[in-house]
């Protein structure tokens, strides 16, 4: 079992180290690169990786590695805002719904009418039906992710109402509000964050392939689905400009999903008191 | 047994109104006028009103509504804009070629998923396992577009044994030269796929391999072999027959990136295309198709795991 555990904490450990390598890139994108991702010059076009340009330009001369960069930040960006709505409408909707059943009727109806169609079908749709641009990509991958945290949310609520200290919460005459904040979510806190954490992983693959699509963050804007679709005709000649963008995609969901696995198998008591 | 089938089949009647309702309300979300987004700026006004009349968006929301519904249960999807035709035949004309590759996929990623999903969870704690869950990490974390287009560039164009582009119908060049043309769409499906498939079985047979009733096999002489892939497996089925189901489900749905990246005339890449295009009745339209489709797959998902274990079925009554 210590075995076990080391195991599973190394994954948390690994999955953190990981993302904040592109974490980093992302951030100082504007300190690490000194030119200017829209720049064409072409002069310089599909230059292979060399000092000036560590990641080699593409067919308009633009800088890999600074649009990479700058997609890096514009796809954490994104997760990281698809994340935060779909967490604060997901708990909000999960939590009422639980604890006035009678509103679960309307909303967790719409949950499961949302989540009946696939997820990736729904969020090219909506960012097709809206109208590209970052801002209607949250919206779109939001109403797309924040179903399953309501769903999550409201199953642990039910599980922690039953729980005797609610019970003597009520007896007391505490208010639902305080029995909310107080006592609900510190309780299921850890069963949302595992999901929070794949949704993060999701919604940056999704933002990829809805920009590699066409649906997604507008041309010339960098972002990494988009650096793939542009470097596609070029593959034979010029490989790094679709390597790249694809390598730190795979990068940043793989190192989200092992914190999320961590996560998951530190919680879920059948894991801890298996072999 | 037909109780619980029939019950499956009543519940799911909520959820079939709420997707019509939810495709219906898609197209009056986006901002601006639906038909002057469609007909660009060069319409005249006449146009305008003509297509607006035709696509019933002059009547008020609610007659619109009903209008809607009676259309579906009469199985009239609404009709194309771009092909002047009924969504339903322009989606029956491309169902084929995604049926098949769901069947290729979800064939390929069930026959490579469960068997290193039970070795994971033979080895739990072993070297073995700990490369195997790390390799069906990766597995989901790719992105699908990117993988294809390097596999095509290997195995398409440096290495040309599979092609790489286009679909002909099984009527036209037969059921293997169809196949073939999938091959390669196919097994990327199949290999990401199996990684999904893999982590379910692992965590149910893990779940099973602490049950009584292997410990009272073992105490009774059966061999270790037939413990796990006979009562364990058995056990472990339904949960993964879920995952198989919904894997089929959406793969159906549309690999959409697979199959446009491979230039395969199937539902997903249809589905693309009208957004592209700004189809919004064929947007409507395959939404609708494509969740019904979905709540279909759940629903046989669903008996078939209650015919496998009859626990499922008691729980329901």
């Amino acid at each position: 079992m210590s075995m076990n555990k080391k195991n599973v904490n190394s994954y948390i450990a690994i999955g953190i180290i990981l993302l904040i390598i592109p974490l980093i890139l992302g951030l100082l994108a504007n300190v690490l690169s000194t030119y200017d991702p829209y720049e064409t010059d072409p002069l310089i076009r599909l230059k292979s990786p060399n000092s000036e340009h560590i990641m080699g330009t593409d067919d308009l001369g633009r800088d890999v590695f600074t649009r990479t960069l700058y997609g890096i930040r514009i796809s954490l960006y994104i997760g990281f805002m698809v994340t935060f709505f779909s967490l604060i409408i997901g708990v909000v909707v999960g939590t009422v719904s639980a604890f006035y059943p009678w509103t679960s009727r309307i909303l967790m109806r719409l949950v499961d009418g949302i989540m009946a169609f696939p997820t990736i079908i729904l969020a090219i749709s909506l960012a097709g039906i809206l109208g590209s641009g970052t801002k209607n990509i949250i919206i779109a991958l939001s109403i797309s992710y924040f179903p399953m945290i309501a769903r999550i949310t409201k199953n642990a609520t039910l599980e922690v109402l039953g729980m005797e200290y609610i019970e003597s919460a009520i007896a007391l005459g505490k208010n639902d509000l305080y029995i909310i904040f107080n006592y609900i979510l510190p309780n299921i806190a850890s069963r949302v964050m595992v999901q929070v954490t794949f949704t993060f992983a999701m919604a940056i693959l999704n933002e990829s392939i809805l920009s590699f699509l066409g649906v997604g963050i507008k041309v010339p804007t960098p972002s990494l689905g988009g650096m793939v679709n542009d470097g596609r005709n070029y593959i034979s000649t010029a490989p790094w400009i679709i390597t790249f963008p694809g390598l730190i995609i795979s990068w940043i969901v793989l190192s989200l999903n092992m914190i999320g696995d961590g996560m998951r198998d530190a919680l879920d008591p059948r894991c801890k008191n298996r072999g | 047994m037909l109780k619980f089938v029939f019950r499956r089949i009543i519940n799911s009647i909520p959820i079939i109104i709420l997707v019509m309702i939810l495709s219906f309300l898609i197209i009056h979300i986006m901002p601006g006028d639906p038909v002057r987004t469609m007909l660009g700026d060069k319409a005249s006004e006449e146009q305008i009103i003509n297509m607006r009349k035709q696509l019933n968006l002059d009547k008020p929301l609610m007659k619109q509504f009903t209008i809607w519904i009676k259309d579906i249960i009469r199985f009239d999807f609404g009709e194309s804009i771009s092909w002047k035709e009924p969504t339903l035949i322009i989606i029956k004309e491309r169902i084929e070629p995604t049926f098949l590759l769901a069947i290729i996929g979800t064939l390929l990623s069930t026959l490579i998923g469960i068997p290193l999903g039970i070795l994971s969870a033979k080895q739990h704690g072993k070297l073995t396992e700990k490369c195997l869950s790390v390799l069906s990490l990766v597995s989901i974390s790719l992105p699908a577009f990117w993988i294809a287009i390097i596999m095509i560039q290997l195995f398409g164009v440096n290495i040309r044994i599979f092609p790489v582009s286009g679909f002909h119908s099984i009527k036209s060049v037969g059921l293997l030269a169809s196949l073939y043309e999938l091959s390669l769409p196919g097994i990327i499906l199949g290999i990401m796929h199996s990684g999904q498939i893999g982590r379910m079985t692992k965590t149910s047979m893990l779940e099973v391999m602490q049950q009584d009733y292997l410990r009272t096999a073992r105490a009774k002489g059966v061999k270790e072999f037939y413990v796990l892939n006979l009562h364990g497996l058995k056990n472990a089925l339904s949960s993964i027959v879920v995952v198989i189901g919904f894997s089929f489900a959406s793969l159906l749905g549309g690999a959409i990136v697979i199959e446009q990246i491979f230039n395969i005339p199937g539902v997903g890449n249809l589905a693309i295309n009208s957004i592209l295009s700004r189809d919004y009745p064929l947007i409507q339209g395959i939404l609708l198709f494509i969740a019904l489709i979905f709540i279909l797959i759940n629903m046989l998902t669903d008996i078939i795991c209650a015919l496998i274990n009859p626990k499922v079925r008691y729980e329901h009554e």
